[in-house]
């Protein structure tokens, strides 16, 4: 278990490798809104823009959902078994989830603006 | 004001959990504490094994000298070439960085072949005349393709005159997809081929002939292609499962195949292959030659080790790997059986099955572990049980999971999967996540 663990870190790092200098941008960019949110937004602030920040979430792992079949030269008719399922269902959530942590310091800064 | 704000300190915990990802790795990584020594490790070959040996060894040595020797540099993503002559991948999706790129910094690279092992001696010979001694060596050589060994056979020629094969470049597999596009918009008979000896990567040629299938099916014209799979085997796959359920898709799919047949000349210009039955073959003594001609043929060459080893005493000089010349490792503990101080990874292996970059990822923990207690003069102590993995593309958008251990075993990673069904889980890792896995294997982090 701890090995598929290690094993898929190694996955999505070398996928990011070349392009790791998007992932800094993007990082300090979030960073930026992150500290700017802490900074100036109320915590009632940051629960208003919770509802945004989930359709934002919700809408990436829609997209995911229905784009990784297409993209990888598949479609949903090819998915037999559960573990198709559990992968497409469980990227689509992780792009999800990926996406909210993502924007939501910078929508809630946007709120308070 | 600061008690309506999330806590900072638990923003920053948060973040501190990201050093766990690192924990994971040390925990994972059977290579932990390094072991002080003076030692000299010649890695013979730079390809997938000799590259990850030398990542894990230069992590898991403090003092030793490692040299790498190889005079090819060039490095290509093997396993995809399947994707590239079936028409899925562009060929620039198998390029690869060098070599050098991922061996590690403080190894020395001798940009030479070996020419001569001399396991007595601890000597390897190079094509520029270096005689350089070892105090242990690693076999990583991968295997040699025996074109010469098909009459009238020319390598050169693969892309003219409907001749193709996956096996000889990255590049002959695009000209295989070129002529295939070509002859899925006329039809045409096309054939392909397995040879009588172990070949890597296994499943190639059966995946070759579902694709080829598939595309024509894709074009509309599958009634105008006859599709011929010639092998010099008695089965499909040497796995018993996997090879009834071949035969089964293969009757489905109107994909005929003709068993013990092997192709022993061919006619590129005149676009015909003469095949020589063997014992057992359906309707057809042994020895009996059988002319066919073709629009398109998929060529596997025999396969041996290299020249080096196979006139070395490294080679196995008795039972059913002698005859290739493959190098005569323990099959559990990869120790050479005669020379301790020489351990073997990859393709070069005189063992069952198991010519595949996944069996490399399966073994180079163990070589490295193995190598290292040897160099402790402590004796081995970890197994390997033959892992070898082929995710088997059964038509562009599907493919099974084919995991087995030496014996054929089948070795599901998840076992309450049936390996036999088609499943998109395997194919979006044969698309998108064994390469990245493979750079992580020439790492030697995974």
């Amino acid at each position: 278990m701890l090995y598929n663990i290690w094993m898929s870190i190694n996955v999505v790092y070398e996928m990011l490798l070349p392009l790791l200098w998007l992932v800094v941008l993007l990082g300090l960019a979030w960073a930026a809104t992150l500290v700017l949110a802490l900074k100036r937004a109320s915590m009632s602030q940051w629960r208003r823009s919770l509802p945004m920040t989930g359709l934002v979430g919700l809408v990436g792992a829609v997209l995911v959902f229905f784009l990784v079949p297409f993209l990888t030269h598949s479609s949903l008719a090819d998915l037999y078994k559960f573990i198709d399922w559990l992968f497409l269902v469980g990227t689509a959530v992780a792009v999800g989830v990926a996406l909210m942590v993502a924007t939501w310091p910078g929508l809630t800064w946007l709120k308070k603006t | 004001m600061s008690n309506s704000k999330i806590d900072r300190r638990t923003i920053l915990a948060g973040l501190a959990a990201a050093p766990l990802a690192a924990a994971l790795a040390s925990a994972a990584d059977p290579v932990q504490a390094r072991v002080n020594t003076p030692a000299h490790i010649v890695i013979a070959g730079s390809g997938t094994g000799g590259i990850a040996m030398a990542n894990r060894l230069a992590r898991g040595l403090n003092g030793a000298r490692i040299t790498v020797i190889d005079a090819n540099d060039e490095h290509s993503y093997k396993p995809g070439w399947t994707m590239v002559a079936g028409g899925v991948w562009s060929v620039d999706r198998v390029s690869m960085p060098p070599a050098s790129h991922f061996l590690p910094r403080d190894i020395q690279r001798v940009h030479e072949n070996i020419i001569e092992f001399d396991p007595a001696a601890n000597t390897v010979v190079t094509s520029g005349g270096q005689r350089i001694r070892y105090d242990f060596l690693v076999v990583a050589t991968g295997l040699q393709m025996n074109w010469g060994a098909i009459q009238g056979m020319d390598v050169s020629a693969i892309g003219q005159n409907g001749l193709t094969s996956v096996y000889a470049s990255a590049q002959a597999a695009a000209t295989t997809w070129q002529l295939m596009d070509a002859l899925r918009k006329t039809g045409g008979r096309l054939v392909t081929t397995v040879p009588h000896t172990p070949i890597r990567c296994g499943g190639a040629p059966v995946i070759m002939a579902y694709l080829f299938e598939d595309q024509a099916r894709r074009a509309g014209t599958r009634a105008r292609v006859d599709i011929q799979f010639y092998t010099a085997l008695g089965t499909l796959l040497g796995q018993p499962d996997f090879n009834r359920d071949i035969r089964r898709r293969f009757g489905e799919r109107n994909i005929g195949f003709n068993l013990h047949q092997r192709l022993t000349s061919i006619d590129i210009g005149a676009r015909r292959a003469t095949f020589t039955a063997a014992e057992g073959a359906q309707n057809a003594v042994a020895g009996t030659q059988t002319t066919v001609e073709y629009d398109f043929i998929h060529v596997v060459p025999p396969m041996s080790a290299n020249d080096s080893v196979r006139n070395s005493d490294l080679a196995w000089k008795e039972g059913p790997f002698a005859g290739g010349g493959w190098l005569e490792v323990n099959r559990e503990t990869l120790q050479h059986r005669r020379f301790p101080n020489v351990f073997g990874i990859g393709d070069i292996n005189g063992t069952p099955r198991g010519k595949s970059a996944a069996s490399i990822k399966g073994a180079a923990p163990i070589v490295a572990h193995n190598l290292i207690r040897v160099i402790q003069n402590q004796a081995p102590d970890q197994q390997f049980n033959g892992y070898s993995s082929c995710p088997l593309v059964t038509r562009v958008g599907s493919a099974q999971l084919l995991e087995i251990d030496y014996d054929g075993n089948l070795i599901p990673s998840i076992p309450f999967v049936d390996p036999l069904a088609d499943s998109f889980f395997a194919w979006v890792m044969k698309d998108r996540l064994l390469k990245p896995a493979y750079s992580a294997l020439l790492r030697g982090r995974i």
